[in-house]
C-alpha cells in the first residue's frame, strides 16, 4: 500500500481509538449545527433563497476574469501596492522581502486561511521573522505546533486545560485552566505585541472591485488592531474573493456568519480601502495587497473544480460531515480540513495530501448545508478518482461497484445465495477475500423480481398522469413487494405506470468510490431510457432516496445537457409525489398505532424533502411519528458501512453510535425509514425493528381505484 | 386612515425599535436620550457603573460635544484635542483608557450593528482598545438592513477623494470568542462591554 494511504489509515485508527477526543469533537460540531439551526428558526431564514442568491453572486464573480484587474487598478489608484502571486511561494517571498525591507521583526496576523494555505508563519520563522497569530484559536494551535482542526474553530479539539498549558507557554507564566484568567493573560500578552508590531497581515473575506476595498469579518476584534496599529498592512487574498459591487456584499457577509457561527453577522465587519493615517501621521504607513492564484486559475477552467472557488469559508460542511465529526480535522484534512478541504487540498497542495478524500462517505450533507450550494460531493468523487488512478482502487470498493451484477447473480440463485450469505464461514471468507464486513447484515435477495410481480396489475388508466417507476436495486432484487405497493398506490391514484426493463440501477457506489466513467455510463443509459418518457410527460418516481438524489442532483453533473436537466426536474421521491393526496388513499396501519413509530431521515432525502412527505404518509395511516435524528448521517452511507475495517464498518458504527444512543433513549419499539441501507444500520446498531413506510400500511387491493 | 407621512413615521419608528431590540440581543446595552441633559446623564450612569477612571472620546460631532463633555466629566480626553502629540503618544492615551466613546454614522436595525466611519485609525482604536466602548448614534440615522448600509458604504468610499478613503467598521456587540471549548466569552481583544446611546435630539448648532 502506498505510504500516504498507510498514514491515513494509521491516523484514522488512532482517531477511532481515542473515544474521548472523538466524543468531544463530535459534540462541538453538534453545537455548531445547533447554533446555525437556531438562527434559521429564529429569523425564519429562507435557506433555499439564500443559497440561490449567494451562488448567483459567486458564480458571476468567479467567471468574470476582468474583476481582478479592476480591483487591482482601484487599489493602486487609492495608493496601495498590488502584487499578483502565481504561487504560494511567490506570495511568501513578496511579503518576506517587504518585511526585510522594512526591517520588520514582528508581524501580527489576523486569522486568514489563505495565509495558512501558503504556510506563511512557518516560512517566516525560517527566515527569522516572527509572524504571530492573534486570533485566540489560531494562537493556540500555533503554540501547539499544529494545523487548524476546523476552518472557523481552529482549536475546537483542545480542552481548557490544554489551552491553559499552551497559553502559559506563550506568556511565560502559569495560567490556571479557567476561562477568564486565560482571556486576561492572552489580552495582556497580545496587547503589548500589537503595540510594537512592525507589520499587520490579514486575509480578506471579500474584495470589492468597484472601490478596491476589502471586507474582513472577525468576532474577536483582533483584525481591527492588526489593520491599524502597525505601520504596514499586508493583505493576502485569493483571487476568487473579489465581487463586482457593494450590492453583493451584505448577502455574502450574512451568508458567511449565519452558516459559520449562527450569527446574523460577525461582531466586526471591517472595510479597508487604504492604510489611513494614525493620529494624523501617514509616515511609513503602507498598504500592500497580494492577490493569490496558486492553482485558482486552473480550478476556474476545470468544469469539476471551479465550484470550489465559490466557497466562502464558513465551515458549515465540516459541522455536518459525519466522518469528519469522528476523525477530526487533523485526520480529515491537510491545511484545509473537512469536505471542502478535499478539493482545495488536491488542487493547491497536491493529490498526495488529499488521500483523506477516502474518509468521505458520499452522504451529500455538505452540499445540502452549503450556503452557496457547492457540489462538494461531486468534486470529492473526482479527487477520489484521481487518487485511485495514482494509488489503485480498494478491492472492496471494486466489489461494491459491481453491486448491480452481484444482485443479478444473487437474485438468480436465490434462495441458495441467501443461505450462502447467512453462513458464518462464507462471511468470513468474503471478509478475508473481498473485504465485506462479516458482522454486517446483508440484504436477502429474491428470485421473483419486480417486473413479473407487476404484470398482473396492468399499466393503469393515466387519468391523473403518467409515471415511470425507477426501482433501483432494492425495490427490484431485495424487496420487490415495496415496488409493488408503490405502484399499486400510483395506479389507485389514476396514474399510468411504466417500469422500462432497460433501466439500470442508479449507480451511486460509483460516485462513492470515485469512478465517474462508470457513473456517467450508467447515468447516460438511464437518461436514454427515460428521455422519451420524460419528453412524453411522464414523471420519474422512486422509493429509494439515493435513486432520487442521483437523478436530481448527480446525473445533470455527469451528463450535462437538457436531457438530464429535464429528467432531474421530473424526478420525485415516491412520498413527495403522492404527498398532497395521501388523505384520499384511505391508508390503514399494518401495525399497532398505540405507541409512536420512530422515523429516520436518510441523508439523500434531506436535500429533497427532509422526510416530511414520508412522515405525512405515516401520520395519514394513523401513526404518531417521532423523528429521531442528530442532524447528520446514520453512518451507513450506502455500502460504506458494509466494508470491513476502519474505512468501512468501524467508522460507520462510530458515526452511528450517536444516533443509536438517541434511539435507545427514545424507548421506541418500531422505526420507519425510506432507505434500505439506513434500515440495516439502525437494525444492526440498536436491534430495533425497522420497516419501510410502505410496509407500515395494509396491502392495497390489486385492482381497485382506491383503497 | 393614516396619512402617507404618518405611515412613513410609523415605519421609521418600527425600524428604530427593531434596532434597539437587535442590539439588546447582541449584548449591547442601549440608552435612549432625547436631550442634552439625558445624553449627559446616560454617559454619567455608564461611567459610574463601570467605575471608569479614564475616558477617551473620538469622532464625536461638534453638535454633541457639550453634552458628551458634560457626561464624561473633566477627566475625559477628546482625541481631537491631542493634535500636538505624536502617534505613539496618542495610542498610549487610548490604550490606557478604561472607556472609549465614539460615533456611529449609521445604525442597522435588522442585524443590530453600529457603523463607524473613520479617516484616522486612532479613532478606530478608541472603540477597539478600551474594555468599555460607548457608541453614540442618532436615531434618525438608523437604516433597516445591512444591505441598505452596504450601499451607503459603497457611496461613501466612491465619493471620498482618492487620498482620503474612510475605514468603515460595523460593530455588533463586544469582542467575542468561542475558542475555549466553544463557550462564548467576551473581551478577548476589544471591548468587554458595549453601550449604545441612541440620540433622539439633533444636537446643538455649531458654536
Amino acid at each position: 500500500m502506498k505510504e500516504e494511504r498507510k498514514v491515513l489509515l494509521s491516523n484514522l485508527d488512532r482517531a477511532l481509538k481515542d473515544k474521548d477526543a472523538s466524543e468531544k469533537f463530535w459534540n462541538s460540531m453538534a453545537r455548531a449545527r445547533e447554533n446555525r439551526a437556531t438562527l434559521v428558526r429564529k429569523e425564519h431564514l429562507d435557506i433555499h433563497a439564500m443559497k440561490e442568491t449567494n451562488r448567483a453572486i459567486k458564480i458571476r464573480a468567479v467567471a468574470d476574469q476582468g474583476l481582478v484587474e479592476e480591483f487591482a487598478t482601484k487599489v493602486r489608484e487609492n495608493g496601495g501596492q498590488v502584487y499578483f502571486a502565481k504561487t504560494g511561494e511567490d506570495a511568501v517571498r513578496y511579503v518576506l522581502d517587504l518585511a526585510k525591507k522594512q526591517g520588520a521583526e514582528l508581524i501580527v496576523k489576523a486569522k486568514s486561511l489563505t495565509t495558512d494555505e501558503i504556510e506563511f508563519t512557518a516560512e517566516a520563522e525560517k527566515e527569522g521573522i516572527r509572524a504571530l497569530e492573534t486570533d485566540l484559536g489560531e494562537l493556540i494551535i500555533q503554540v501547539a505546533g499544529e494545523r487548524p482542526v476546523h476552518l472557523v474553530m481552529p482549536a475546537a479539539h483542545k480542552s481548557v486545560k490544554e489551552i491553559a498549558q499552551l497559553v502559559s507557554k506563550a506568556v511565560g507564566r502559569e495560567v490556571p485552566p479557567e476561562d477568564q484568567p486565560i482571556l486576561k493573560a492572552v489580552r495582556g500578552y497580545l496587547r503589548e505585541l500589537f503595540l510594537t508590531a512592525d507589520m499587520g497581515m490579514t486575509g480578506a473575506n471579500i474584495g470589492v472591485a468597484e472601490t478596491g476595498s476589502i471586507v474582513i469579518e472577525t468576532n474577536e476584534g483582533n483584525g481591527r488592531l492588526v489593520t491599524s496599529l502597525p505601520k504596514v498592512h499586508v493583505v493576502v487574498m485569493g483571487m476568487e474573493k473579489i465581487v463586482p459591487t457593494w450590492a453583493d456584499v451584505a448577502q455574502l457577509v450574512k451568508g458567511h456568519s449565519s452558516s459559520a457561527t449562527g450569527q446574523k453577522m460577525t461582531v466586526y465587519v471591517s472595510v479597508n480601502t487604504q492604510h489611513v493615517p494614525l493620529a494624523g501621521s501617514s509616515e511609513g504607513r503602507e498598504y500592500h495587497v497580494v492577490i493569490l492564484d496558486n492553482g485558482r486559475s486552473r480550478m476556474r477552467d476545470d468544469p469539476w473544480f471551479s465550484d470550489a472557488l465559490n466557497c466562502i469559508r464558513c465551515g458549515a460542511c465540516m459541522n455536518v460531515c459525519p466522518t469528519y465529526g469522528i476523525a477530526g480535522g487533523h485526520v480529515f484534512g491537510y491545511v484545509y480540513p473537512g469536505p471542502i478541504g478535499i478539493p482545495w487540498t488536491a488542487e493547491v497542495h497536491g493529490l498526495d495530501k488529499a488521500t483523506f478524500a477516502h474518509l468521505c462517505v458520499a452522504c451529500g450533507l455538505c452540499r445540502e448545508i452549503c450556503p452557496v450550494d457547492i457540489d462538494i460531493p461531486g468534486m470529492i468523487t473526482k479527487v477520489k478518482e484521481r487518487e485511485v488512478a495514482r494509488n489503485g482502487q480498494f478491492v472492496v470498493n471494486e466489489f461494491f461497484m459491481a453491486s448491480e451484477t452481484l444482485a443479478k447473480v444473487a437474485s438468480a440463485t436465490a434462495p441458495l445465495s441467501n443461505w450462502f450469505l447467512r453462513r458464518a464461514a462464507a462471511r468470513a471468507l468474503m471478509q478475508a477475500t473481498v473485504g465485506v464486513e462479516k458482522r454486517r447484515t446483508l440484504p436477502a435477495f429474491t428470485r421473483k423480481r419486480l417486473r413479473p410481480r407487476l404484470a398482473p396489475l396492468g399499466t393503469g388508466t393515466g387519468a391523473s398522469g403518467k409515471v415511470v417507476f425507477f426501482p433501483d436495486i432494492h425495490a427490484d432484487y431485495n424487496q420487490p413487494q415495496l415496488g409493488v405497493r408503490a405502484v399499486k398506490i400510483l395506479l389507485a391514484l389514476g396514474y399510468e405506470v411504466r417500469v422500462p426493463p432497460e433501466l439500470r440501477w442508479s449507480g451511486m457506489p460509483y460516485m462513492s468510490y470515485g469512478n465517474t466513467t462508470k457513473a456517467t455510463e450508467v447515468a447516460r443509459k438511464n437518461l436514454e431510457v427515460l428521455a422519451p418518457y420524460v419528453d412524453g410527460g411522464y414523471s420519474v418516481v422512486a422509493t429509494e432516496p439515493t435513486a432520487v438524489y442521483m437523478l436530481r442532483e448527480v446525473y445533470p453533473k455527469l451528463v450535462p445537457g437538457a436531457q438530464a436537466e429535464a429528467a432531474s426536474r421530473k424526478s420525485f421521491s415516491f412520498f413527495g409525489f403522492v404527498e398532497d393526496r395521501v388523505g384520499t388513499l384511505g391508508l390503514r396501519p399494518s401495525r399497532s398505532t398505540d405507541a409512536p413509530i420512530g422515523f429516520h431521515i436518510p441523508c439523500h432525502d434531506r436535500a429533497v424533502s427532509s422526510g416530511r412527505p414520508a412522515v405525512g404518509f405515516l401520520q395519514a395511516a394513523g401513526y404518531k411519528v417521532q423523528v429521531v435524528e442528530n442532524g447528520t448521517c446514520c453512518g451507513m452511507a450506502g455500502t460504506v458501512g458494509m466494508k470491513h475495517g476502519d474505512l468501512g464498518y468501524n467508522l460507520a458504527m462510530e458515526v452511528g453510535d450517536h444516533l443509536f444512543r438517541l434511539f435507545r433513549e427514545s424507548g421506541l419499539k418500531l422505526v420507519a425509514t425510506e432507505s434500505s441501507v439506513c434500515s440495516t444500520q439502525i437494525r444492526d446498531g440498536v436491534g430495533l425493528e425497522v420497516i419501510h413506510p410502505l410496509d407500515a400500511v395494509e396491502e392495497p387491493p390489486a385492482a381497485s381505484s382506491t383503497f | 386612515m393614516q396619512s402617507p407621512a404618518g405611515s412613513l413615521e410609523a415605519e421609521a419608528d418600527a425600524v428604530r425599535k427593531k434596532f434597539v431590540v437587535s442590539l439588546g440581543e447582541l449584548r449591547v446595552t442601549v440608552f435612549q436620550a432625547s436631550s442634552e441633559a439625558e445624553t449627559a446623564e446616560a454617559l454619567r450612569k455608564i461611567l459610574l457603573s463601570k467605575e471608569a477612571k479614564s475616558v477617551v472620546a473620538a469622532g464625536v460631532p461638534s453638535r454633541y460635544r457639550d453634552a458628551v463633555g458634560a457626561g464624561l466629566g473633566a477627566n475625559a480626553v477628546f482625541l481631537e484635542d491631542l493634535h500636538r502629540k505624536n502617534a505613539s503618544e496618542v495610542v498610549e492615551v487610548i490604550a490606557r483608557a478604561d472607556v472609549g466613546v465614539t460615533w456611529a454614522t449609521l445604525g442597522v436595525a435588522n442585524e443590530g450593528a453600529l457603523m463607524e466611519v473613520v479617516y484616522d485609525d486612532s479613532v478606530k482604536l478608541a472603540s477597539s482598545l478600551p474594555l468599555v466602548s460607548i457608541v453614540l448614534v442618532e436615531s434618525s440615522s438608523v437604516v433597516p438592513t445591512l444591505a441598505d448600509a452596504m450601499l451607503e458604504v459603497g457611496r461613501l468610499i466612491r465619493e471620498s477623494p482618492k487620498d482620503r478613503k474612510p475605514v468603515i467598521s460595523f460593530i455588533s456587540g463586544p469582542s467575542k470568542t468561542g475558542d475555549i471549548e466553544m463557550r462564548v466569552l467576551y473581551g478577548v481583544h476589544g471591548p468587554h462591554s458595549v453601550y449604545a446611546v441612541v440620540l433622539d435630539w439633533p444636537g446643538k448648532r455649531s458654536r
